[in-house]
C-alpha cells in the first residue's frame, strides 16, 4: 500500500509540474518569430509538443488523483533522497561554475576531493590518500588529453 | 561486396588500429563488468579520446566498446548476480546457480563463446541487409523520411517500461529540448530567453552525458554503499568449460536467440536490455524442460548472450542506412561519426563506401578481440570488479566533464551536462523513463525538418504525406503501432486492477 500512496503522490507532483510547463512553453512559443508565408513556422512543433505535454501531465496528474481517492489513509514515508546525492550535486554545481575560472587542474582536483569526501565511509577516509588520489587522478587526465590527444581544457589560473 | 571488404580489410589490419581496437574491448569488457557502469557511458567517455583521430581509427575505439560493453555483463551476472548491464538480466537466471553448483567456469566460457557467436550473426545480417536497404532509402525524400521519424516515435512506448503515458511525457520533453536553439530551415531561435548560450541549443553528446551518466552517478550515490563488498564466486576455467555434445545441442536456440536479437535490434528504440529477456523467454516456452530454466542450464545462458550481442548488428542497421539510432549507444555512436562530419543515412554508403565497409570488418575485429580478451583475461576482470565504487565514480564524471568540454570547447557544454543529469535523476526518480527522451532528441529534428521541407516542396498541401506509397505504409505502421500499445496498456491496466482487488 505504501508503495502505491507514494506512486500517487508522485504521479500528482509530476503531472502538475508537466501541466505547469506545458502552459509555459506553450506561451513561450508566441515569442517565436514567424517568417516564412507558410502557415507551419518555427513555432509549429514547439506549439504541438506543448499540447501533447499539457495533454499526458492531465493525463498523470488525474490518474494520480483519481487513484488517491480510492485508497484509505495510511502512514506514508517519502522517498527522500539521500544527503549524498544533494552533496554530490552541489559539488558538481561547484565543479561546472569553476572549471572556466580555476582551470580544469584545480576545479577537478577540488571535486574529487569533495566527492570523495562524501563517497568514502567515515571509517575509510584518509585525508592524505584522498588528496594525492586526486591531484594525480586531475594531472593524470590533463596530461593524457592535453598532451596525448591535444585536447583543450581550461587552464584558469594557471593559464 | 567481397572487393569493398578485402579493401576494408587492409585498411584497418594496422598495428595502430589492432591497438585501438584491443583498448577499446578491455574498457568496453570492464565497463560493461562492473554493475552501473554501461556500454552507453564507455561509449560517452571516450568519445573525446577520438577528436584527433581519423573517422576509422574512431570508429575502431567505439565500435569496441560497444562490443566488449554488451558482452562484459556476463562476467558480473555470472560471477554476482548482478547483471553488468541490463543486456545480460537474463543471464543471471541460469549462470549464477550454475556458479553457485562450482561450474562458473562452465558459465562464463559458454557465455563469452555464444556471445562471440551470437555476435557474429548479426553483423552477418548486418552486411547483408545494409547495402541494399540504403539503395531503397536513397530514393527517400522529406515525406518518407517524417513518416519513419514519426514511426520510430511510436515506438517510444516499447522504451515506456510500465507506464506508457509517462514514457510519452519523456519523448515529449526531448523534443522540446531539441528544439531549444536555431529552429531548422530558417534558424530563428527558439525557447533562448535572451540567453547567449543557449542560442547553439543543446548538443547531443552532452544531453546523452548528463542523462546516462550523471544521473547514474547520482543515482549511485544514494544506493547503499555496501554494493562494494560483493561476493565473487570462484571459478577455474579449462578450455571454453562445456562439451561438443552440449554445443551440437543448443543449435537451434542459438539460432533462433541470434535472429530475435537481431530483429529486435533493427526496429528503432528496442535494444539489447529486451531482446535477451524475450530470447531467453521464448527458449524457456520452447523447451520440453521449461521447468529446467531458472536451476542452472547452459541454454538460458545461451539464449541470453547470443541474442543482447546479435542485437549490436542489428540496431547498427537503422543507424547506418536511415541515420536513425536503434539504442542509446548507437545514439552515442550517431554523435561521435558527426565529430567526424559524416552523416549515417543512405548516402553513406554511397559517398563512403570504404568507411561502411571498415566499420563492418571493425566488427569482426572486435568480436575476435573481445572473444580473446575476455577469454584470457578474465581472472583481471574479475579482479577489477573489486574496485571501490568511490574511486571509480568521481573520475567517470571527470571524464565526462572532459567528453562534454572537447565537443565544442564551451563551457555551456559541461553545464548541459548538469542540467540533463539533474533532469535525468529527477525524471527517474518519478518514474519517467530515459530512453524516450533521447529518441525524442534525435528523432524530433527529424521529423520537423522534413515536415517542413516536405510541405515548401508541396507548397502547403499534406496529401503527399500520405500518398507517397513509402510514406504511406511508415504512417499506417505508425497508426498500429500505437493502436497496439494502447490495447497493450489497458489490458496490462485492467489485469494491474483484477490483480489488486
Amino acid at each position: 500500500m505504501n508503495i502505491q500512496r507514494m506512486m500517487q503522490k508522485k504521479d500528482i507532483v509530476s503531472g502538475t509540474c508537466i501541466v505547469v510547463f506545458s502552459v509555459f512553453i506553450f506561451f513561450s512559443t508566441f515569442g517565436i518569430k514567424h517568417l516564412t508565408v507558410s502557415r507551419i513556422g518555427s513555432a509549429f512543433v514547439p506549439r504541438l509538443v506543448a499540447i501533447g505535454l499539457f495533454l499526458v501531465g492531465g493525463t498523470i496528474l488525474i490518474n494520480g488523483v483519481r487513484n488517491k481517492n480510492d485508497l484509505s489513509e495510511a502512514s506514508e514515508q517519502p522517498n527522500r533522497p539521500k544527503r549524498a546525492v544533494f552533496t554530490t550535486f552541489l559539488s558538481i554545481l561547484f565543479y561546472v561554475s569553476s572549471i572556466e575560472l580555476l582551470g580544469f587542474l584545480i576545479s577537478n582536483t577540488i571535486y574529487l576531493i569533495l566527492q570523495f569526501s562524501i563517497l568514502i565511509p567515515k571509517e575509510k577516509q584518509k585525508i592524505p590518500v584522498i588528496i594525492s588520489v586526486a591531484i594525480l587522478l586531475s594531472s593524470l587526465i590533463y596530461g593524457i588529453f592535453v598532451y596525448g590527444f591535444q585536447l583543450y581544457l581550461p587552464t584558469g589560473l594557471l593559464g | 561486396m567481397v572487393n569493398m571488404f578485402v579493401t576494408a580489410f587492409s585498411m584497418i589490419l594496422s598495428a595502430k588500429i589492432l591497438f585501438l581496437v584491443m583498448v577499446g574491448t578491455v574498457v568496453g569488457i570492464i565497463f560493461g563488468a562492473i554493475p552501473g557502469l554501461t556500454a552507453t557511458m564507455a561509449v560517452a567517455l571516450c568519445l573525446p579520446l577520438t577528436f584527433g583521430m581519423g573517422p576509422v581509427e574512431g570508429m575502431a575505439i567505439l565500435l569496441s566498446l560497444y562490443i566488449g560493453g554488451i558482452s562484459g555483463g556476463l562476467i558480473s551476472a555470472i560471477l554476482i548476480k548482478i547483471p553488468g548491464t541490463p543486456s545480460s538480466i537474463a543471464t543471471t537466471f541460469d549462470g549464477y546457480p550454475l556458479a553457485e553448483r562450482g561450474e562458473a567456469g562452465k558459465a562464463l566460457g559458454v557465455g563469452i563463446v555464444y556471445s562471440f557467436l551470437g555476435g557474429m550473426v548479426g553483423f552477418i545480417t548486418l552486411f547483408f541487409i545494409a547495402p541494399p536497404l540504403a539503395e531503397v532509402a536513397l530514393r527517400f525524400g522529406p515525406y518518407e523520411y517524417f513518416s519513419i521519424a514519426i514511426f520510430s516515435l511510436t515506438l517510444i512506448s516499447s522504451l515506456s517500461g510500465k507506464s506508457l503515458v509517462k514514457g510519452l511525457a519523456s519523448g515529449l520533453i526531448g523534443v522540446f529540448c531539441a528544439s531549444v536553439g536555431p529552429a531548422p530551415i530558417d534558424t530563428l531561435p527558439r525557447f533562448t530567453y535572451g540567453i547567449h548560450a543557449l542560442e547553439g541549443g543543446f548538443n547531443l553528446l552532452p544531453a546523452l552525458i548528463g542523462l546516462f551518466a550523471v544521473s547514474e552517478i547520482l543515482k549511485i550515490a544514494e544506493s547503499d554503499k555496501s554494493i562494494d563488498n560483493v561476493q565473487i564466486k570462484s571459478f577455474q576455467i579449462k578450455g571454453f568449460g562445456f562439451s561438443l555434445k552440449e554445443f551440437n545441442s543448443q543449435w537451434i536456440n542459438f539460432i533462433r536467440s541470434s535472429l530475435i536479437g537481431t530483429g529486435i535490434g533493427i526496429l528503432p528504440g528496442i535494444g539489447s536490455g529486451v531482446s535477451n529477456i524475450v530470447a531467453y523467454s521464448v527458449a524457456k516456452n520452447s523447451s520440453k524442460n521449461p521447468e529446467k530454466y531458472g536451476t542452472g542450464i547452459i541454454d538460458g545462458i545461451v539464449a541470453s548472450e547470443s541474442s543482447n550481442n546479435a542485437t549490436i548488428g542489428g540496431a547498427l542497421v537503422p543507424l547506418l542506412t536511415l541515420g536513425i539510432p536503434g539504442d542509446t549507444v548507437t545514439a552515442m555512436l550517431l554523435g561521435g561519426l558527426m565529430i567526424h562530419g559524416i552523416a549515417p543515412g543512405p548516402l553513406l554508403f554511397q559517398n563512403n563506401g570504404e568507411l561502411v565497409y571498415s566499420i563492418f570488418a571493425l566488427l569482426i575485429v572486435a568480436n575476435i578481440a573481445m572473444l580473446i580478451i575476455e577469454y584470457y583475461g578474465i581472472k583481471l576482470f574479475v579482479r577489477l570488479l573489486r574496485i571501490p565504487k568511490y574511486y571509480l565514480l568521481p573520475a567517470i564524471l571527470s571524464l565526462c566533464v572532459v567528453g562534454a568540454y572537447g565537443v565544442n570547447n564551451r563551457v555551456f557544454d559541461v553545464v548541459t551536462i548538469l542540467i540533463f543529469g539533474t533532469l535525468g535523476y529527477v525524471l527517474e526518480k518519478f518514474d519517467f523513463p530515459l530512453p524516450p527522451i533521447i529518441l525524442g532528441f534525435i528523432l524530433g529534428p527529424i521529423a520537423e525538418t522534413n515536415l517542413r521541407r516536405g510541405l515548401m516542396h508541396s507548397e502547403g498541401s499534406f496529401l503527399p504525406f500520405l500518398t507517397s506509397p513509402i510514406s504511406a505504409g511508415f504512417l499506417v505502421l505508425a497508426l498500429l503501432s500505437a493502436l497496439s500499445t494502447a490495447r497493450k496498456n489497458r489490458i496490462r491496466e485492467r489485469k494491474e486492477k483484477n490483480g489488486s482487488l
